[in-house]
């Protein structure tokens, strides 16, 4: 099997985006930790391109990337970061219950991958269709069959809209009457 | 492609379309006074003229077999049912937010908008034929739980509950979404019918991917419903929250989520997988025994309520391992009509329990002790008769609603050679009966020297509680035509 320019891309997007995503979790700087999440969606979105699909590229670099990013920097700056980072548990037994967590978890993912790769080998892929007509396929299916769950998310956003104005005012929020 | 959408589609929808704009009234009537709160009986009165339209219309439109949105939602008997037990609990909890001291405040119209909205994501629910319209009606209805929750005038444990409950949903929701990818992944569709023909071969095929797939959805609804091992919120989660919204949260999302988990679950296609219907029915099993377990150590009245609310969350799941697991035709069908009997029964015995609580609570933050009723019999005779009728249904004596739930579910499980299941679920009923019939000893047989409780003047609560003991007694004789109206509705649609 030859090692094409793709195959390359491919390597050095998914390792910087594992290694990044290690690096949001091991940070025990809250900054540096948003810095690494950063690097992971850009990663991310580097990947989403090398697959073509560039609208989710794009979405992903601006949404999340850009807009998501720096409202996670600037509630940051509005905490203090000293308490945050005496806040996270340390502790042999702790570690030891995270660490069998987290290797049970990628064992079963591990073991379900290998034992159903003969099904998902035979399966194809959807055909690679060039940026525009991809975009326009997700537009067709997000105002088409989806539709529902889109307007239903609409509502949700609404909801959430109110009630965090709503919550902002209880009783010792920081809103509230009086 | 044809993007058009047949006016059926919207009659489907008009029960959502019709809460939603009910709702906006009162936070609109709001905005235009110059912020000034209107009179907490006008909002109540908004509030339950929304969910009467609501119920109209879902009784007037859905049911049949119809596709809406391009088959994003199924309107079949069980959405119908479950739209009828899902509305009335949310009217009733409506009236005991209007009573309630912790729910009072001037922010009345707020907590009847999101009450409203948590109403139109459980019609999602239990209205949606796609995995991912389930996920955002279930997004839906937890967002304005969490939010209610924490916006109890009482400041310490309603805090705590709702960032808990908070932080553990929103967790259960990431892997309940994961889920839905790796199925998506696999199966190629996420719409439940389509998924319902993939699950045979796939689990056939062993297709392990497929199968965490289907036990991460799995575990993102046992979170809702609080099975064990996932059921370790609901105590506190329960006793932090208003008492209207427990019993709210207590009826209406374990309805609308075990609808849900009945989709899943209406394929023969799971027979392939003798793993998953060992787990699911160990989950049954342990449910009832940890909920029945706890309960009966409770001196706190909420938290016993809680336990007590795990437990029948674990005899329900036993009408969900029939429904996946049992062998002949038709089983799916079968299973729904006792889960959706067994739902509507305990809808109402819940109801009633929690409208109790509520009429005893006088203070914000009162932890109400199951000691506390002691001497209710002499001092409150009609009260303490409505609640020994709901505490009597609760444990499963006949006549009552409760009994003929349990009769249905069991021999159930009895026709689909379930017969340990069906068992244990009989031993855990008789270990209910214990902390059930507690608060009545305490309240007809001793006492004899307790002072004269005061009880609030709440009237819409009162009659909450009348109204349940009045339907359980009433259901209970007429239990039959329901049943028999629960059939057609669901067995007309095949």
């Amino acid at each position: 099997m030859t090692l094409t320019a793709q195959d390359l891309l491919f390597y050095i997007l998914g390792g910087l985006s594992l290694a990044s995503a290690l690096g949001v979790l091991l940070m025990t700087n809250p900054i540096y930790s948003a810095l690494c999440l950063a690097l992971t969606m850009v990663s991310l979105a580097g990947l989403y391109a090398s697959m073509q699909a560039w609208f989710v590229a794009g979405v992903q670099l601006i949404v999340y990337a850009g807009a998501v990013m720096v409202l996670f920097v600037m509630v940051l700056m509005l905490f203090d970061l000293k308490s945050e980072i005496k806040a996270f548990s340390r502790g042999a037994v702790a570690g030891f219950m995270k660490l069998v967590a987290v290797g049970l978890m990628t064992g079963a993912f591990l073991a379900a991958i290998y034992n159903s790769a003969d099904t998902l080998l035979g399966t194809s892929l959807a055909a690679h269709v060039d940026g525009t007509v991809s975009t326009k396929a997700l537009a067709q299916l997000l105002f088409g069959k989806y539709v529902f769950a889109f307007e239903a998310m609409g509502v949700l956003l609404l909801i959430i809209a109110i009630g965090a104005v709503a919550l902002s005012r209880i009783e010792g929020g920081t809103h509230a009457d009086e | 492609m044809n993007h058009a959408l047949g006016i059926s589609s919207y009659l489907i929808a008009a029960p959502m379309l019709a809460l939603l704009a009910a709702s906006l009234v009162p936070v609109m009537l709001k905005v235009f006074s110059g912020n000034r709160e209107p009179h907490p009986f006008v909002t109540t009165a908004y509030g339950f003229i929304a969910v009467a339209s609501a119920l109209g219309l879902a009784i007037t439109f859905l049911g049949g077999s119809k596709f809406g949105f391009h088959k994003a939602l199924v309107s079949d008997g069980l959405a119908l049912w479950a739209s009828i037990i899902v509305l009335v609990s949310g009217a009733f909890s409506i009236f005991m937010m209007h009573d309630h001291v912790e729910t009072q405040s001037k922010l009345f119209s707020e907590k009847v908008f999101l009450l409203l909205g948590s109403l139109i994501g459980m019609l999602i629910v239990v209205l949606s034929n796609d995995l991912i319209v389930t996920f955002l009606g279930i997004e839906t209805m937890s967002l304005c739980l969490y939010v209610l929750i924490a916006m109890s005038r009482e400041t310490v444990l309603s805090k705590e509950a709702a960032f808990k409950y908070f932080v553990l949903g929103s967790f259960a929701s990431a892997i309940f979404l994961y889920g839905i990818a790796l199925i998506y992944g696999t199966a190629g569709t996420t719409q439940f019918p389509g998924l319902m023909e993939q699950v045979g071969p796939l689990l056939e095929s062993r297709n392990h991917l497929f199968l965490i797939g289907i036990i991460f959805v799995v575990l993102g609804f046992a979170f809702k419903v609080s099975v064990f091992p996932f059921h370790f919120w609901t105590p506190d989660v329960y006793q932090g929250a208003p008492t209207p919204v427990t019993a709210f949260m207590a009826t209406a999302v374990k309805a609308a989520t075990f609808v849900a988990i009945l989709r899943l679950f209406q394929s023969t296609g799971y027979q392939h997988s003798v793993p998953l219907k060992e787990v699911i029915s160990w989950l049954a099993a342990l449910t009832m025994l940890v909920g029945n377990a706890a309960a009966i150590m409770q001196p706190n009245f909420k938290r016993m309520l809680a336990y007590s609310s795990v437990a029948h969350s674990g005899y329900l799941m036993v009408g969900v391992v029939a429904a996946g697991f049992g062998d002949s035709q038709g089983v799916a069908s079968a299973a729904g009509i006792v889960v959706l009997f067994y739902l509507l029964a305990y809808s109402i015995m819940t109801l009633g329990s929690f409208a109790f609580v509520a009429l005893l609570e006088k203070s914000v933050g009162q932890a109400l002790q199951v000691d506390d009723v002691r001497g209710l019999g002499r001092t409150h005779p009609v009260l303490a008769g409505c609640m020994a009728i709901v505490l009597f249904s609760l444990a499963g004596v006949p006549p009552l609603l409760g009994f003929f739930g349990k009769f249905g579910l069991f021999s159930l499980a009895i026709e689909q050679n379930f017969y340990w299941l069906a068992i244990w679920g009989v031993l855990n009923s008789v270990v209910s009966v214990y902390y059930y019939l507690r608060p009545i000893v305490l309240m007809y047989m001793q006492g004899d020297d307790a002072p004269h409780v005061e009880m609030n003047k709440q009237i819409m609560t009162r009659f909450t509680l009348f109204g349940s003991a009045i339907l359980i007694i009433v259901m209970g004789l007429f239990s039959s035509p329901i049943l028999s109206a629960l059939k057609s509705a669901i067995l007309g649609r095949s």
